[in-house]
Formats: structure tokens, C-alpha cells, sequence
């Protein structure tokens, strides 16, 4: 499946511009002549690549692409958008929604071939499914809606955008230069080869089949904004217009380097300030800089971002570390679960995970 | 209120004005005398004046400046003899341009010390580069009661009462920093308990340096229509000075709004109203309009904003950070108005021929200055990067002195430090990564940059920001402390994941040594054929004076702000590696 995130395009062109408040303008001004501009070239682009990825006998009836429009108000010159979009016969827009004015706008626009949209309730509950009156739009409409049940997950718009997350961080995984596999190596003493396979040994001495180099994967700045674009996601709740998610939390908290790295960006867009501590040891104390931390943090309510849980011994250290702090930790989010073992510290149902790979990735994580 | 310069008669005026108390002060100073004497003999050193063409510099210059140290008194609670002080300043520091008008006998000023009055007369240029100095030798040979060589002026104080004395000697210091470099590092090399650092005189305050760096920024900006006696002289000024004049003359004048009083972030906006005269063709307004307004930003705000820039570095150079505040000039702008006349030539044409086309005209200059970027050379020019580098340089000072701890420490790596800054709060503040990223990227955008990489802990937010404006590659490495500096190159975390052909901006947070930039371009030649890449290396904060070390593969480097003195460790009784003698410095904690 794949979805456009006109939002996400417009937050990496704020990026690009060094604006201030990158997330309220991009959401409260989107549908300028720019805006509509880059949306019909990446849905052109989806286009193509959903074309000539498929063999020609294949019916064109059911090839789709969604446009998330959940996190906008109103969009700016939606009937052009939506005109333009749906001139492509071969490959449907189905267009997401969630705003009552988005819908109204929608509904006032008459076009020759019937719009497919999908229509979210305020807290973000799948409503229906609309489409025109002919038999293609039926099928298309049918088919949609089996997709979507087929996934095995609720009707909700935050379990469908998790689902998409896991299937683009996967593929950023292996299609963008973000995964570390051994293969052999003489000169290295570090790449074992055991039970069939190269691991790589890490400094703890154990093996592992494969490393995410997410510091790797984010080098390009449209994949890190496209990490933190999810990110942003879960931190927004989705964009459910029941809750102000942003108050929830006060700052967002990094725990290494890597997690900084993509926080970075996500301090740019959001504005929330986003505060390291790194460094913490076995037994997480961080002496010299307690007093500092404890006045930036104490009273504070996080979410604590990590950008690769295995073990969840670091997660634990942080959450312990924070615990001491006085500090109210809100929401862990993981960006990738390998599923090695499992924190013990965090409280149940506070772990979200983006992106748990393990089984795509065939990921072992051994001993000797 | 404010005074009218043009109605001012007596120096008591002025006492009321200030709120000046009449009460005998330090060393037996009688206020109303010795202002009187002061005021009544600067006037007649006016009489007539020398070059009636140039901007005015008299007692009407003199209460202006008066007016502005008035509007900053929420900011600064002047004291009692702060203002005496402060007054006589105001009314000495320019009438060494009155020199030529002077009758001195330079056969008795061949002592070294005296370097001005050994000449009876001196071209204009000559006066008016050097006219602080000159004053200052005024003073001094009246001090030393040099009155046979001195027939006038007459003598502005009484000379056997020792608080006038002191108080004109203390004043001519003051007056003589309003130009020029001279004088104020005079104050900065003083020293801690030199004879210019902050006191207590008769149990308030006493801040001679804060009366200096006020003293210059309000002499600064009485730069308006009001300092012209006679408009239309234009053609008799040097063309060096006419940019100056003709700025003045569209600047309607100043206001002082003071705010965040209480605040450790108190300041002022400094708001230059500025104007179009009415000769303006109808027609041609707007584009005119933008000339003129252009060109006041290049004369007058931009001079103002370098001016505050001076200062407030002048005050970090004396260890008196405490006087920093947050100055902020703009522009506003007014309908025109009688106060500007015709002034009796057609200005629309000097304008671009003292160079200023308008906005987004090219010149010669803009072409030089992106084949300097080319070469790599930093750029120095009154340009908007001058501009911008002065407001981050400001914003950064601010954090700095609001961040820094003077404490004591001994570092991880085990080196002492008596400042430790904790830069996780400058990373924390977004509208100061974006004031940081994009100066960077206004001074690299012309350059071929690859990849930014960020020395990590704090500058890997920087280098991120930075990357997205330039729209290049991000990456990040770090040294670690605890290792004893050595990187592993087969872990992850510090491999940067460089690509071979590369060209690369490192931003580091602080630089003191280059110690850490000579370990990051070592780990970076082990790996890539650096004949080919290019090397630039950015940091946020220089500390200290201590000698960069040399390493040819930095192809430059610069740092935004410099905060100099070497910051030794003071030597701590129970810290034994003091006690031991070892020779401490210091390594910010990232």
C-alpha cells in the first residue's frame, strides 16, 4: 500500500527554509500553488512506480494510492487537487480525511469520475468508505475495504498509520542503505562465522546477525525527515481532534547520539525541546551532571524517543535514570524493536514500537 | 520628560532633569559648582564654531546624549555620582574639535606624554580623527595647572578642590572612549583592580566602564536630522563623511523603549524613525523609498548594531559581563514632515554613487565578495552576513553569560576549569539553533558542501539544522571522554559513514585548543584521500587565547563567538593537582 503524506512534504520544505513554527503553518496553510505542485509530482511519481512495477495483464481496475489528509483542517484549493488527482484512470486516489470541513469541501466538488475517500471520525475511527455511483468505482471501493480489513487490524486511523510505519520503516531498513549484514571478511576480527551464517561481534561480545545503522539511513535528510515524520505521528496521537497531544508531554528525551540525531529534527519541527542523557552506565547515576539535568527535567512530563531497542537495558537505565529525576515519563516511543528482550522498568502499555523488523530481517542476537 | 536641547540654560536645569542630590560627595565634589563651571565653560567653548558644515558636536549634542542615558536609567539605576560623572563626559568629549580655535603655546608641551599639543593647528581631518585624544590632553594640562600655556580654553573646573579634580580626570577618561580603541583597552588592561573597575564611591556604585560603554552608544545614536545647524552644507563635507551626513539626515531620531525589567534578559529597543523627504516624485515613491531605506539600514542601523556589538565585547573584555543587555535596533518609519526641508540637492543620485543600489542590484562588491566565498576566505564587510553574525554573536553572549557556571571543576578527562557551560541548554533552544543555522548556512550555501557532520554531543542539533538548510547530507561523530580520546573506528556510533568524495563542514560546539578538531581530521585522513575533500571546520564558541594548533588539513576554520582570557583555574586550596602545581586549562563538557 502507499500512502502521500502531503503534510510530511511540507514539513521538509520548512526544514529546507529554516522557518519557525514548521507544524502549525504546515497544518493550518496547507493548498498553496507550491503545495499542489509537489503533491501531483509524488503522486505522479507513485504512479509510475506502481506501474511499472506490475506486469501489464494485471486489470488496472484496483491499483490505488491514499493521500492522508487526517491532519489537516482545511486544505487550500482541494478541488483542484482532488481534479487533477483524479484525471489518473490507471491508479485511483483514495483520499483520507478526518475534519468535517475537509468533508464539506470534498462534497461540494463536482467532478466526472466520482471521488473515493475515507472518512475518519474525530478520534480517529474509521467512518465509512464513499464513492460514486458506477460499477468501476464499486469494485474499487470493495476493494479497498478488503485491503484494509485483510490487515488484520481495527478500524482506526492510528493502527492503519502503524501499520504503513512498520511497512516504510521496513523497507527504509533494506532499501535504504540502513541495515548492516557481515559477509566475510579476513581482515576483520569481529565477523565470526557460525551456525551458517556471519555475525558481526559487538562490544558486548555478543553476536548479532545484522546492525541498524540508522545514523546511516537518516544521512539523507528526506529519509530523516520521512523517521521523524512517523515519530511526529505517534507524538500527535495522530492528529486526533479529541486531545491536545502536545501538551502532554513537556520534552522529549534522548538517551544516545543516534536517538539526538533524528530528535533533531523532530525539535525543529515540534519545537519541544529535546534534552540527551547519554553516557548513562551500568548503573545510571551520571554524577557530574545530575544537579543540571534534575533542574531541566525535574517536574517535567517526557517522552523518551529510542531509536533501536534490543535488549531494553539501555531503555531500562533511562527509565530508572529519569524515575530518580523526578521526572513523569509519559510515552516511550521506539522507532526500531528487535525484539531480543524485553524492558522491564517501563510501565505496561507506555512502549510503542514503530518498526519491530525482527522477522524481515531474520535478526538473531546470540552468544557464542 | 525630556530636555530641550534648545532651551537649556544652566546646568542646574540638568541637575533637576537627573534628579542629580546637591549633597558634598566623594572627596568634597559640590555638584552644582563644579557642573556649573563645567557647563558654563564648555559653552563658551562653542561660541564659534570651527566647521559650522559638520554635524554638531555642542552642548546641544551633549544634552541629547543626556537625554538617551536618562531613558536607560531603569536598565542600570544610575547613582548619584554616576551621573555627575556621566554629565561632565557628555559635555567635554567632543570640543577637541574645537582645537583650531584654541590658543595653546606648543613650546611648553614637549614632554613625551603630550603628543597633540605640540602644534598650534591641525588639518579638519587630522581634528577629527584624533579629537578624543585632544581633549583628553586638555584636561590633563589642566590637571597639572599648565595655565601659561594655555590661554583658552578657559579652565573648566576648580582646580584645588581634589573631588573636581578627580571627577574631570575620571570624566576625561570616560569622554575619551566614546572613539576609537585606545581608551577602552586602556580600561580592559586595567585589570581587575585597576582604577577603572567597578567601586563604590561615597557607598553607591561606582562603574566607570558602564559610563563608557554608555557614554558610546548614546553618542551613537544621536545620529538624526537634529545634529545639522545648517542642511545644506553638504558639499563642504569630506566624502568620507558625506554617507554619515546624508543618513542622519533621514533619521527623524531615536527612542529607548526599555523591556524585561527584572529580568535576567532586559534590554532596550533602540527604534530609528526614519523618513522620505517630501521631494520624493510620486511616482518614484516606492522605489525610492526602498533606496533610502536601505541605505539608513546600512549607515545607521547597521553602524548602531556594530556599535552594541563593540560594547558589549568591551564589556566581556573587562570581566563586567553584568552590564550586558539586550539591545535591538529597528526601524520604523514616519510620514515626512516639515523637520525635513529641501536640502538643496537632487540626493537620489549620491545615494547609489556613495554605493548603495537598491535591494537586489548587483555591484561590483557583491560579485567580489561570493568569488570570496569561492576561495574560502571569510567574509568581512558591512553585508548582511556582517549583520546577521553581529545579532548571533549578541544572542550568544546573552546565553553565555546567562549559562555559564564559575565554579571550580574538575573535568572527567581530569583538567580544571573554573567555567563550565552547559550546552545542552543551548541545544534545547531551537530559535537560537535556527539563528545559528542560518548564519552557517548564509556563509556556506555558496560553498560545495557534501555532507555537515557535527562533533557530537552538542553540536549534533546544529549540525542537523544546519544540513537541512543546505540541504546536504547529516552525520555525526564524537570523541569519547572516557576512553582517554581514542576512537574506535570499527564502532558505529563513531563511524560518520563518510563518502570518499566528500566535501565536508564540521561544526563543533567549542573550540579551545583544536585539540579535538586535530583528532577528528586524523580519524578522517585514515579513511579518505583528503587531497581531494575539502575541510571546513565551524564551532560555536572559542575559549581562551590558548594557540590553535596548527593542522594544514583544516583548510579554514572560524568560530562564532571568542570569548577570550585564557580562563585559568584560581588555584584551590583543597584541589590537589593545584596544590601540585599542575598547569590547568580547560575542556568544556559536551
Amino acid at each position: 500500500m502507499i500512502v502521500i503524506d502531503p503534510l510530511r512534504q511540507r514539513i521538509h520544505n520548512g526544514l529546507r527554509n529554516g522557518e519557525e513554527n514548521i507544524l502549525n503553518n504546515a497544518r493550518g496553510n496547507y493548498g498553496n500553488d507550491n503545495d499542489v505542485r509537489e503533491l501531483l509530482e509524488l503522486y505522479s511519481e507513485a504512479r509510475m512506480n506502481i506501474i511499472t512495477s506490475e506486469p501489464s495483464y494485471v486489470s488496472d481496475s484496483r491499483k490505488y494510492i491514499f493521500i492522508d489528509l487526517t491532519p489537516f483542517d482545511r486544505v487550500g484549493k482541494i478541488e483542484k487537487i482532488i481534479t487533477q488527482l483524479n484525471e489518473s484512470r490507471d491508479v485511483r486516489p483514495v483520499i483520507m480525511y478526518m475534519s468535517p470541513a475537509v468533508d464539506s469541501q470534498i462534497k461540494a466538488i463536482k467532478t466526472e469520475t466520482p471521488i473515493i475517500c475515507i472518512a475518519y471520525s474525530g478520534i480517529g475511527n474509521l467512518i465509512d468508505i464513499t464513492n460514486g455511483t458506477s460499477r468501476l468505482d464499486n469494485n474499487l471501493v470493495i476493494q479497498v475495504r478488503r485491503d484494509i480489513e485483510s490487515l488484520g487490524i481495527e478500524n482506526n486511523i492510528v493502527h492503519f498509520r502503524r501499520w504503513i510505519a512498520q511497512q516504510r520503516l521496513t523497507n527504509m531498513l533494506i532499501e535504504g542503505d540502513g541495515l548492516y549484514v557481515p559477509v566475510k571478511d579476513q581482515n576483520s576480527k569481529t565477523i565470526i562465522y557460525t551456525a551458517g551464517r556471519y555475525y558481526k561481534r559487538m562490544p558486548n561480545k555478543m553476536l548479532v546477525s545484522s546492525y541498524i545503522e540508522l545514523k546511516k539511513l537518516a544521512r539523507n535528510v528526506e529519509q530523516l525527515t520521512e523517521v521523524a515524520y512517523e515519530v511526529i505521528l505517534e507524538l500527535a496521537c495522530h492528529f486526533r481532534r479529541d486531545i491536545d497531544a502536545f501538551d502532554e508531554f513537556d520534552v522529549i528525551v534522548v538517551p544516545n547520539n543516534t536517538a539526538l540525531f533524528i530528535a533533531s529534527a523532530i525539535q525543529a519541527i515540534l519545537e519541544k525541546e529535546v534534552i540527551p542523557i547519554d553516557r548513562l552506565g551500568p548503573v545510571p547515576r551520571l554524577p557530574r551532571q545530575r544537579q543540571k539535568i534534575k533542574k531541566m527535567l525535574g517536574g517535567k512530563k517526557c517522552v523518551v524517543l529510542e531509536e533501536v531497542v534490543a535488549t531494553g537495558n539501555e531503555l531500562d537505565r533511562t527509565v530508572l535514570f529519569l524515575s530518580d529525576m523526578d521526572v513523569e515519563v509519559q510515552k516511550i516511543i521506539a522507532i526500531y524493536n528487535l525484539e531480543v528482550g524485553k524492558a522491564m522498568i517501563p510501565e505496561a502499555g507506555k512502549l510503542i514500537s514503530l518498526c519491530s523488523p525482527k522477522k524481515e530481517i531474520n535478526y538473531v542476537y546470540r552468544s557464542d | 520628560m525630556s530636555i530641550d536641547p534648545t532651551n537649556i540654560s544652566s546646568a542646574q536645569d540638568i541637575m533637576e532633569y537627573l534628579e542629580i542630590q546637591n549633597e558634598p560627595t566623594y572627596l568634597n565634589l559640590k555638584p552644582s559648582s563644579f557642573l556649573s563651571t563645567l557647563f558654563n565653560k564648555t559653552s563658551e567653548i562653542w561660541d564659534q564654531k570651527v566647521y559650522p558644515h559638520y554635524t554638531n558636536h555642542d552642548t546641544k549634542h551633549s544634552m541629547r546624549i543626556i537625554n538617551t542615558f536618562k531613558d536607560f536609567e531603569p536598565l542600570y539605576e544610575w547613582t548619584n555620582y554616576e551621573k555627575i560623572i556621566f554629565v561632565a563626559a557628555s559635555l567635554i568629549h567632543d570640543i577637541g574639535m574645537q582645537y583650531n580655535e584654541w590658543k595653546i603655546d606648543p613650546t611648553k608641551f614637549i614632554a613625551d606624554k603630550y603628543i597633540f599639543f605640540r602644534k598650534a593647528k591641525y588639518s579638519e581631518k587630522e581634528i577629527r580623527d584624533a579629537h578624543e585624544l585632544i581633549m583628553f590632553e586638555l584636561i590633563w594640562a589642566q590637571v597639572e595647572k599648565k595655565f601659561d600655556a594655555i590661554k583658552f580654553p578657559p579652565v573648566l573646573f576648580d582646580v584645588n578642590n581634589e573631588g573636581e579634580r578627580e571627577a574631570i580626570n575620571m570624566a576625561s577618561y570616560v569622554a575619551a572612549c566614546h572613539r576609537g580603541k585606545k581608551f577602552l583597552n586602556l580600561f580592559v588592561e586595567s585589570g581587575e583592580r585597576g582604577t577603572y573597575s567597578q567601586t563604590t564611591r561615597d557607598g553607591d556604585d561606582f562603574r566607570p566602564r558602564l559610563l563608557a560603554g554608555t557614554l558610546r552608544l548614546c553618542d551613537e545614536l544621536d545620529g538624526s536630522i537634529e545634529r545639522f545647524d545648517n542642511i545644506n552644507k553638504i558639499n563642504l563635507i569630506a566624502d568620507e563623511s558625506k554617507k554619515h551626513w546624508l543618513a542622519c539626515a533621514f533619521v527623524k531620531g531615536v527612542e529607548v523603549r526599555v523591556h524585561g525589567l527584572g529580568l535576567h534578559n532586559s534590554g532596550a529597543d533602540l527604534i530609528l524613525t526614519w523618513q522620505v523627504p517630501r521631494e520624493i516624485n510620486s511616482q518614484d515613491h516606492i522605489k525610492e523609498k526602498l533606496r533610502i531605506k536601505h541605505f539608513v539600514e546600512e549607515e545607521r542601523m547597521n553602524k548602531i548594531s556594530n556599535e552594541i556589538s563593540r560594547i558589549q565585547k568591551f564589556y566581556v573584555d573587562c570581566n563586567e559581563h553584568h552590564h550586558f543587555r539586550k539591545f535591538k535596533v529597528k526601524l520604523h518609519n514616519t510620514e515626512p514632515n516639515d523637520s525635513v526641508l529641501d536640502l538643496g540637492f537632487d540626493y537620489f543620485d549620491i545615494i547609489p554613487k556613495l554605493g548603495y543600489p537598491m535591494p537586489g542590484e548587483k555591484t561590483i562588491d557583491d560579485s567580489q565578495s561570493e568569488h570570496s566565498l569561492e576561495s574560502g576566505q571569510v567574509l568581512k564587510s558591512n553585508s548582511i552576513e556582517t549583520r546577521n553574525l553581529l545579532h548571533v554573536q549578541l544572542e550568544l553572549l546573552d546565553w553565555y553569560e546567562r549559562n555559564k557556571s564559575v565554579i571550580h571543576t574538575v573535568l572527567v578527562n581530569g583538567e580544571h576549569t573554573n567555567i563550565f557551560l552547559q550546552l545542552r541548554s543551548l541545544t534545547m533552544n531551537q530559535k537560537l539553533l535556527r539563528l545559528i543555522s542560518d548564519y552557517l548556512y548564509r556563509l556556506h550555501r555558496a560553498r560545495k558542501i557534501d555532507t555537515v557532520m557535527g562533533i557530537g554531543t552538542s553540536a549534533i542539533p546544529i549540525a542537523v539544522n544546519v544540513a537541512y538548510r543546505l540541504n546536504c547530507a547529516a552525520t555525526f561523530t564524537f570523541i569519547p571522554k572516557y576512553s582517554g580520546g581514542n576512537i574506535d573506528e570499527g564502532s558505529f556510533e563513531h563511524n560518520p559513514s563518510l563518502k570518499p568524495e566528500d566535501n565536508i563542514l564540521i561544526i563543533d560546539d567549542v573550540i579551545s585548543g583544536g585539540r579535538v578538531a586535530r583528532k577528528i581530521i586524523t580519524q578522517i585522513e585514515k579513511n579518505y584521500d583528503i587531497s581531494k575533500n575539502v575541510f571546513y571546520h565551524q564551532a560555536i564558541f572559542r575559549l581562551g587565547d590558548r594557540e590553535l594548533q596548527s593542522n594544514p588539513d583544516i583548510t579554514d576554520y572560524f568560530q562564532i563567538v571568542h570569548i577570550p582570557d585564557v580562563i585559568y583555574a584560581p588555584d584551590e586550596l583543597n584541589c590537589p593537582q593545584c596544590q601540585d602545581g599542575g598547569e590547568p586549562w580547560y575542556e568544556i563538557d559536551g
